[in-house]
């Protein structure tokens, strides 16, 4: 009887144990594996490489820290060279042969857009830290989230600042002939004129243009007190060097709203000419909370250039996936969604949570360039 | 409006006269050794780097830096000519084509990866200076462009008309097998155009890297639209690739400013699909070959 | 051109086929059943080119506009008007077979390098319209939510198009239909004229060949073809966009067939499959991947100039003699 007894309360303390254990072992042993997508070859290598750099440096602050609940986070990389079927592939890639619980990317509208259907079909969670075209969260794919403002939230705070506070009413519009720029100038314009304002000219450039001269002599002939200009870095600072060339800048003021002009890349290859550029971003370097400035400082140690907006997003956006997979303490990807779904994040740009299309929801920092900084003017501003 | 368009027109001008310089390096070699090289915007790329890295490396001012360019890409457009192109001459055209659109593509990444894909700009100093006239605007920079570009295509022309180097690769371009048994060292002259062609894209490069940047990808787009000015000139015609070079400088700045911006692209094509509907034998007459 | 099959050809035919069939079984990832979905609309774009330059002799540097319009024709008129993708592939090939039709008529009396810059710039102004005639192609927005084909149901198979198999089987079909449509075309008198137009124009001409007639059918029926290659990639991939259809895709086709050898039907298909698959394990190479590639272009363009298929078919027929 004794026996038995024994054996029975042994038998109790293992099952026990091989319970809790199950409970502790809800994450797999090895690396929590996670995919990113971006552009590491073509035209948009230098801005891919950007996102590409906060992700690596938030995955390694993370694996310093001990990794999520005891695991490391292992990175596999794809390049999906900006084009559809090559991201395509690269997702493949990732779900298929490394099995990732969720994959980070695209930087254009157009892989991200292709690769939805693969994050769909393989239930694995799709973040795009940068894409902006609205069909992303429009098209009622639970799968995908948009770890980025969009352009309709900057153009309501912005343009209600500028217009109504500022009074600029006379606005031009030259933006990249993309899905971001056209979708931008669409937004901005709309608001402007609900605001009373005018849209008084309007052209597109294709990306990587090099003479603007074209654009800017036309400009140059037409009433606009205000220039809007919608794009990326190296585009724009071309802008905006050859816009002073032609002596403008005492006529019209120049205005990024969707802070393509944010970066220290671009006060190196603009100047002084970067001197009075007003605009809107989610995240400049600048911003003095305590979480920013070590985002800052550590960024800075590690790549020797301050952080931007590119930066900012991967950085949060592989945050955002490790506190998901944490949160729901498995690899299982419809948990980790779920979890993602309902993540309260809080990182170097503010506060920031999922709505039901799965769009970020952040705030807006008014942004002023004066003597080669990025001065806050107002903000943040929340769009809701 | 009058004024904007001669703004319009100046600015077309310079441009022009960018195209000419690499437009008339891609031109030499295809009436010589009559290949096409695709690889020819890269050769301008990789001297805007060389002139990049003279300048921040060797610390020289932009002059000087400029002839660096343009010796370093001499040297290296002889050395691509021996090893890639010499054993395709006289193969079909859409070998060299291929071939030197795989250069260009190990090039243009090779680049990448070496430079970064990091735009830079090379400070010739000149872009904060500005001239006024008539209402004009111009920079010394782009004056400058102006003027290097119309020396260097004078002292070309002038060393085809008048050198016996600049005779012997006229005469290999008309008859290579006639030259050849005048005595002429044919395998040499193709060296010399390579390293021709080589310096002038790195002058042009150069040029474009201080006025707009320079970058592994700027070299693609420019070898297409250089490829429509010789077909536009006559291929291996150094007065008509000129003013091929100019009109089409032209087009973009014309056309961009007043027609549509979006369509810019579109417009040396354009120009070029009327010219061979309305005049087959191309601008300046002649083969159509 | 023996034109008999014999019974040991028919028995090869039927294993090759057997083994295609069964590729899905030992390759069941998704990643690689795309990367063989897109050999196969490679394989039919590389055919249809080889037909326009390989065997008439007429280098086009557009090849991709046709896809494109095709894709954007299959796209729009499926969203638009709800017709499935069994007739809206027809509308594209018919779309495209048009449009090259046209442009044919108007470039085709240019020849050598003319012809090639002329049918570039085409290339370049689709990408263009595509790009900014936004209330018919949604430019640079691109079109996204295209249906799958509709599911079809034989006897003891049923393709739903939910996974990559199906497409798979598709495909294979598609590329068997334009393989055997263009050996019986090539190995006609249509084909005949074709190869004596490359060979010798003028000749060609004198022996009372209408050359312009032949080169404007083997152009359209090219461009209808990739056309409808097209209208197959846009119900595949389900989002298309201007990007994908630019002229470094007509060059990358281009590269293609004279990879494999572009004056035989099985070097396209050859080149079409080994481009679309090397990068993707070149992928290990990381940045030095496209480097890699352009090297090994010119390296075999020096050496192969015929192309793989080309060179051991023609080591073959010397061997027979």
């Amino acid at each position: 009887m004794r026996g038995k007894g024994i054996l029975r309360s042994v038998l109790c303390v293992a099952a026990l144990l091989s319970l809790g254990c199950a409970a502790w072992a809800a994450l797999p042993d090895g690396n929590v594996r996670v995919g990113v997508v971006m552009p590491t070859s073509g035209t948009l290598a230098y801005d891919g490489g950007l996102a590409l750099n906060g992700v690596k440096m938030a995955v390694d602050e993370i694996n310093a820290a001990g990794g999520v609940n005891g695991h490391k986070i292992e990175l596999f990389v794809e390049d999906s060279a900006g084009v559809p079927a090559t991201a395509v592939a690269a997702m493949e890639k990732l779900v298929g042969m490394q099995k990732v619980v969720a994959v980070i990317g695209d930087f254009g509208s157009s892989g991200t857009l292709a690769m939805m259907d693969v994050a769909k079909r393989s239930q694995t969670p799709l973040i795009t830290p940068i894409s902006l075209a609205p069909k992303i969260t429009e098209l009622g794919n639970v799968w995908t989230f948009r770890g980025c403002d969009s352009s309709e939230m900057i153009a309501k705070a912005f343009t209600k600042w500028a217009v109504q506070e500022k009074k600029l009413d006379k606005w031009a519009f030259i933006g990249v002939n993309t899905d971001y720029g056209r979708g931008s100038v669409d937004a901005f314009g709309k608001k402007v004129k609900d605001l009373g304002g005018e849209v008084v000219y309007t052209e597109y450039f294709q990306q990587g243009e090099t003479d603007y001269y074209p654009i800017i002599t036309k400009l140059k002939a037409s009433p606009a007190n205000t220039l809007c200009l919608l794009g990326e870095t190296v585009d724009l600072s071309r802008v905006v060097n050859q816009f002073h060339e032609m002596g403008l800048q005492e006529k019209i003021t120049v205005m990024d709203p969707t802070s393509g002009t944010f970066n220290p890349k671009f006060l190196e290859l603009a100047k002084a000419k970067a001197n009075g550029i007003i605009g809107a971003s989610r995240f400049v370097a600048s911003i003095k909370t305590p979480k920013a400035e070590k985002f800052v400082a550590d960024y800075q140690k590690r790549y020797n250039i301050p952080p931007e907006k590119y930066a900012q997003a991967g950085y949060d956006v592989a945050h955002m996936v490790a506190i998901a997979v944490k949160n729901a303490d498995s690899t299982d990807t419809a948990k980790v969604r779920e979890a993602l779904a309902k993540i309260e994040y809080e990182g170097p740009q503010g506060k920031a949570h999922f709505d039901a299309k799965n769009q970020l929801q952040i705030g807006e920092y008014i942004i002023a360039v004066k003597d080669g900084k990025f001065e806050i003017v107002a903000g943040p501003i929340m769009a809701e | 409006m009058l004024m904007v368009f001669l703004q319009q027109a100046l600015n077309g001008i310079i441009l022009g006269c960018i195209y000419a310089l690499i437009a008339l390096g891609l031109s030499l070699i295809f009436g010589i050794l009559e290949v096409a090289n695709f690889a020819h915007g890269e050769f301008y790329m990789l001297g805007a780097f060389m002139a990049l890295f003279s300048m921040s490396g060797l610390g020289v001012s932009f002059f000087p830096a400029l002839l660096i360019a343009m010796i370093g890409m001499g040297i290296i457009g002889a050395i691509i000519e021996r090893a890639v192109f010499r054993p395709i001459v006289g193969k079909p055209l859409i070998n060299s084509m291929l071939l030197s659109f795989g250069l260009s593509t190990a090039l243009a990444n090779l680049a990448l990866l070496l430079f970064g894909a990091d735009p830079q700009k090379i400070e010739s100093g000149l872009a904060d200076y500005h001239l006024r006239f008539f209402g004009l605007h111009l920079t010394a920079e782009r004056l400058m462009v102006l003027v290097v570009g119309v020396a260097l295509v004078t002292l070309l022309a002038w060393f085809i008309q008048s050198t016996r180097t600049g005779k012997a690769m006229r005469a290999v371009s008309q008859d290579r097998v006639a030259a050849q048994l005048a005595g002429i060292n044919v395998s040499r002259i193709y060296t010399v155009t390579f390293a021709i062609s080589g310096a002038l894209a790195a002058a042009a490069g150069t040029m474009v890297g201080a006025m707009f940047f320079v970058s592994p990808e700027m070299g693609f787009s420019v070898t297409l639209k250089c490829f429509i000015i010789i077909a536009l000139g006559g291929f291996g015609k150094i007065r008509g690739v000129i003013v091929a070079a100019v009109m089409i400088g032209l087009a973009e700045s014309l056309g961009g400013g007043f027609i549509s911006y979006a369509y810019k692209d579109a417009y040396p094509f354009l120009l070029l699909v009327l010219l061979f509907m309305l005049k087959p034998q191309g601008l300046t007459g002649g083969s159509g070959r | 051109m023996n034109g008999r099959m014999t019974g040991a050809k028919w028995l090869a035919g039927l294993a090759g086929a057997a083994l295609l069939c069964a590729v899905p079984r030992f390759f069941s990832l998704d990643y690689y059943l795309h990367m063989f979905v897109m050999s196969e609309i490679y394989a039919v774009l590389a055919m249809s080119l080889a037909l326009i330059v390989g065997f008439s002799g007429q280098v086009s540097m557009g090849h991709a506009a046709f896809y494109g319009v095709g894709a954007y024709a299959s796209a729009l008129i499926s969203l638009k008007s709800g017709l499935p993708f069994w007739v809206t592939i027809w509308c594209a090939g018919a779309v495209a077979g048009l449009l090259s039709f046209v442009i044919g008529k108007m470039v085709l009396r240019l020849r050598g390098h003319f012809l090639a810059i002329t049918t570039a710039f085409f290339g370049v102004l689709v990408t263009l319209i595509l790009n900014n005639w936004i209330e018919l192609t949604n430019g640079p927005m691109g079109v996204p939510g295209i249906p799958r084909p509709s599911p079809i149901s034989l006897p003891g198979l049923t393709l739903s198009f939910e996974t990559r198999a199906d497409y798979y089987y598709l495909g294979l079909v598609f590329v068997g239909l334009v393989a055997f449509l263009l050996y019986r075309l090539v190995n006609s008198r249509i084909g005949n004229a074709l190869i004596a137009i490359r060979e010798n124009e003028e000749l060609a001409r004198s022996i009372g060949v209408d050359a312009m007639a032949y080169k404007v059918f083997a152009f359209t029926l090219g461009g209808a073809l990739a056309g409808m290659a097209g209208s197959f990639y846009a119900h595949y991939i389900l989002f298309i966009s201007p990007v994908t259809f630019t002229i470094a895709e007509s060059i990358n086709l281009l590269v293609m067939i004279i990879f494999g050898g572009m004056t035989t039907l099985f070097g396209p298909v050859f080149g079409a499959v080994a481009l679309t698959l090397l990068p993707e394990f070149l992928r290990m190479a990381g940045s030095l991947r496209l480097v890699i590639y352009g090297v090994a272009l010119v390296i075999f363009i020096i050496w192969l100039p015929l192309g793989v298929w080309g060179t051991i078919k023609s080591k073959w027929m010397e061997r027979r003699g």
